[in-house]
């Protein structure tokens, strides 16, 4: 029994380690079609790396400098988000996705909406859910022995620790609504936006590929989408977008 | 009855019209249209008298130019009729030409009819408004009916009355389905039609088809509020205005028709991007001497009347040692002539003369229905090879940390060569092991709540929260015994300090205080060893509040005062002992 554990446990090993050299080197294939101006091939192993379940921002990344070199601004814009979501800090993703939104004709931000927008860049929603558990963790157990032993220490302990957890809290609940409970997209083409679901009707206004726009409902192949930062809204055929 | 008197002229009339018209036709022949479009029908009546000799046996001369469908007669007025419907073969001028009978041996004809026969049929102006009242009406028409796709028409919706308007027309346009439409403009004034001075409200959209066969543009509704004066003050101006009514009106259009014809696939160039109308291009640079890297502002404008919006950046095809960045684009279709520009960044890379070459773009001609390539002529630049320096601005400007600002002028960040390729968890909200993980935890802090809940409630002390309870009564009616003073309100005063003081006694000495006498209190108080002289008090303040809120003798306003604040002196001191 003990040798059939070690050889399975051998075997898993050499095939992870297998597959994290083949990933290395499918990386650095994609980077060097890149870097020789093979646009369409290295967005072909970017996505293929996406495809076997890679969910790393810097790849998102690359494959969005792969499409916008490639003069597909709806895709970079789309993958330029995503690397965004998992990495809002990075400086790189933050100046690539501001100069892609300026080519999707997004509008600049007043002082007070670029304040929020910054402060939702702190943190990932991953990170914000990792602080949730591990604040909730320290507020139960420092409540808990507070409430049974009385310390004045551990209810100073508990006051901060209920301090940060309502600060994550409110953040977690905006991000959340961002990310999860809002459906946002990006338009792929430039294309009309129309005022009834109907091909026929009349254009209410342009999108620019490359857009962000949030879904607000589904019927059959149109949907009803509003663009993020000036709001305005209208019915877009289902193929021209895609979610984040 | 009056109204039929009225009439009587105009009867007379008629019937003396009518003699005139038939009394000497025996062959009429007459023609519903001298315009028409191919492919349409023409009825031709030919009216003959039933005495001519060819009344019955009437045949219609050939007629090579036109398909005649088959005949229908009858008769009216001592009258053959023949109706034929026809229809012309080709465009061009034709003549229905001359019909002759007889009628007693003599020959009689009609002239011979002229018909144009077109391909498409242009018609100035389609407005069929509702001018039933002359008042107030509505009426929508294009500027011109038959257009190709993408081609630039005018929208019109023109709002005409003679009465006093209360606000502004509210005008709803039509949804323009098969059309882009740009803004609106609006036009108001004062204008004559027929003779009479009318309020004139116009609505002009441009619009452009979006596909060929019959668009039809639905009805506009224009509601508007005016004024309804009084008969009586017509004279009188201000009880004019004063007196009128105001009625709501709602009109609606015609519905109007638009013939749109595909654009012919004959000699569509290969850079045609669908622009109609008539267009110009021209490029510019900001500066024809530079030194590499230095940034050359090449500017493309496109101005005609058509769909500007519609217009996609022309291809610059630019020599490999010139680098273009990204093209900002402003366009401005307020006016007549709608235009477009495009400004791009180029980069000189190699010294030496350089010519950017010359920018094309095609669009159809809707008037000379053809297709039209237009281009700019080539520009020349000298690149001179040195160190290009930033202008002290240019500076500044990347300077800023705010990268919106410099993702205006530059391009994208490269890529990232070595990358970690660590994993990222994907959405760990939905980790059903974090959420089991955190249970214990929260139990643990349910539990410990429990428990502190559960001992605070075993070890409270029941005698102390009824004394806390009653104090807080206390202390009410001494709060409304204030309220009183001030009011000078004698008798409701000395009946909130007697209250208070009682309640106050009973909360700490457990004793029902409410119904006992001043001098059961006394006796009561000295067994709980309280000093004589706040008994003293106690036993003055309780007199007082027998005498004045009981008998009608006045206390006087320090009296009050001093009762008040012993009260509180009691409570004070009191407290503390007990």
């Amino acid at each position: 029994m003990r040798k059939k554990i070690i050889i399975f446990l051998m075997f898993f090993s050499v095939i992870t380690v297998y597959a994290s050299v083949s990933l290395k080197e499918q990386a650095a294939k994609s980077a060097e079609s890149y870097n020789n101006g093979n646009y369409e091939d290295s967005i072909k192993e970017y996505e293929l790396m996406i495809l076997n379940g890679i969910n790393n921002p810097y790849v998102y990344y690359n494959l969005s400098n792969s499409y916008y070199k490639n003069n597909n601004i709806g895709r970079a814009s789309l993958n330029i988000e995503r690397a965004l979501r998992l990495a809002p800090r990075d400086k790189d993703i933050r100046y690539n996705r501001s100069f892609i939104a300026k080519l999707s004709g997004e509008p600049q931000r007043n002082a007070a909406e670029q304040i929020v927008y910054e402060i939702k860049l702190l943190f990932s929603l991953n990170e914000l859910v990792t602080a949730f558990f591990i604040i909730t963790v320290f507020l139960c157990v420092s409540a808990g022995i507070y409430f049974l032993r009385q310390r004045k220490n551990l209810l100073k302990v508990t006051i901060v620790c209920f301090v940060v957890f309502s600060l994550n809290s409110v953040m977690l609940y905006f991000k959340f609504y961002d990310e999860v409970s809002v459906d946002e997209a990006i338009v792929l083409s430039d294309t009309q936006v129309r005022n009834k679901p109907i091909k026929s009707e009349d254009g209410a206004f342009a999108v620019l590929a490359g857009r962000k726009v949030i879904i607000l409902s589904e019927l059959g192949r149109w949907v009803n989408i509003k663009l993020s930062v000036d709001g305005f809204s209208g019915w877009i055929d289902k193929n021209y977008i895609e979610k984040i | 009855m009056f109204e039929f008197k009225k009439k009587i002229p105009l009867i007379i009339l008629f019937m003396f019209i009518q003699t005139i018209l038939f009394a000497d036709g025996i062959l009429n022949v007459f023609l519903n249209k001298r315009e028409v479009e191919l492919g349409k029908l023409l009825t031709l009546t030919v009216e003959i008298a039933q005495d001519s000799d060819d009344s019955d046996k009437f045949e219609l001369p050939k007629m090579p130019d036109f398909i005649v469908l088959p005949k229908k007669n009858y008769s009216r007025n001592g009258k053959n009729v023949y109706t034929y419907e026809i229809t012309p073969k080709n465009t061009g001028f034709f003549f229905v030409p001359a019909i002759t009978v007889f009628n007693k041996g003599k020959k009689i004809s009609s002239e011979p009819i002229n018909v144009k026969v077109v391909k498409y049929l242009q018609t100035k102006k389609q407005s069929r408004a509702d001018k039933n009242n002359k008042n107030i009406f509505v009426e929508a028409y294009t500027d011109i009916n038959s257009v190709y796709v993408n081609q630039q028409i005018y929208y019109t919706l023109k709002f005409s009355t003679k009465f006093d308007l209360a606000s502004n027309p509210i005008y709803i346009l039509p949804m323009f389905k098969d059309f882009w439409k740009s803004e609106s403009n609006i036009k108001s004034g004062y204008r004559l039609i027929e003779g009479e001075n009318y309020f004139v409200f116009e609505v002009v959209t441009k619009l452009y088809p979006m596909r060929d066969g019959n668009l039809v543009i639905d009805p506009s509704n224009v509601k508007v509020e005016y004024l309804r004066y009084n008969s009586n003050d017509v004279n009188n101006e201000f009880n004019k205005i004063l007196n009128a009514r105001k009625i709501k009106y709602s009109l609606n259009s015609n519905p109007v028709t638009v013939k749109v014809f595909p654009l012919p696939e004959l000699g569509k160039p290969e850079n045609f991007t669908g622009a109609v109308g008539k267009y110009s291009i021209a490029a510019s640079v900001d500066k024809k001497n530079v030194v590499i890297n230095e940034p050359i502002n090449l500017t493309v404008k496109i101005e005609g009347n058509g769909n500007i919006n519609a217009i996609s950046e022309p291809d610059i095809k630019l020599p490999t040692d010139m680098k273009k960045y990204a093209t900002s684009v402003y366009t401005d279709n307020k006016g007549f002539k709608n235009s477009k520009k495009f400004k791009s960044v180029i980069i000189p890379l190699i010294a030496g003369g350089k010519i950017i070459p010359a920018v094309s773009f095609s669009y159809f001609d809707p008037d000379s229905k053809e297709y039209v390539f237009i281009k700019t002529q080539d520009i020349k630049v000298n690149i001179s090879s040195g160190v290009y320096k930033k202008s002290i601005d240019e500076e500044n400007e990347n300077h800023e940390e705010n990268s919106d600002k410099e993702a205006q002028n530059k391009d994208i960040k490269r890529i990232k060569d070595n990358i970690k390729l660590k994993q990222y968890s994907s959405n760990l909200y939905e980790n059903k092991v974090l959420m089991f993980f955190l249970i214990p935890f929260i139990l643990f802090l349910l539990y410990s709540c429990a428990y502190r809940i559960v001992y605070i409630y075993i070890n409270r002390d029941s005698e102390k929260l009824r004394k806390i309870s009653v104090h807080k009564k206390s202390l009410k009616y001494l709060h409304e015994a204030y309220k009183f003073m001030h009011e000078k309100n004698q008798e409701k005063f000395y009946f909130n300090i007697n209250m208070s003081l009682r309640i106050f006694l009973q909360s700490y000495m457990n004793y029902d205080y409410l119904s006992m006498t001043k001098e059961e209190i006394k006796a009561n108080l000295i067994k709980f060893s309280v000093s004589e002289q706040i008994i003293d008090k106690i036993e003055q303040l309780l007199k007082d509040c027998e005498m004045f809120q009981f008998s009608y003798a006045k206390a006087e306003e320090s009296q009050i005062e001093n009762a008040y604040k012993e009260l509180k002196q009691i409570i004070e001191e009191l407290g503390k002992i007990l």
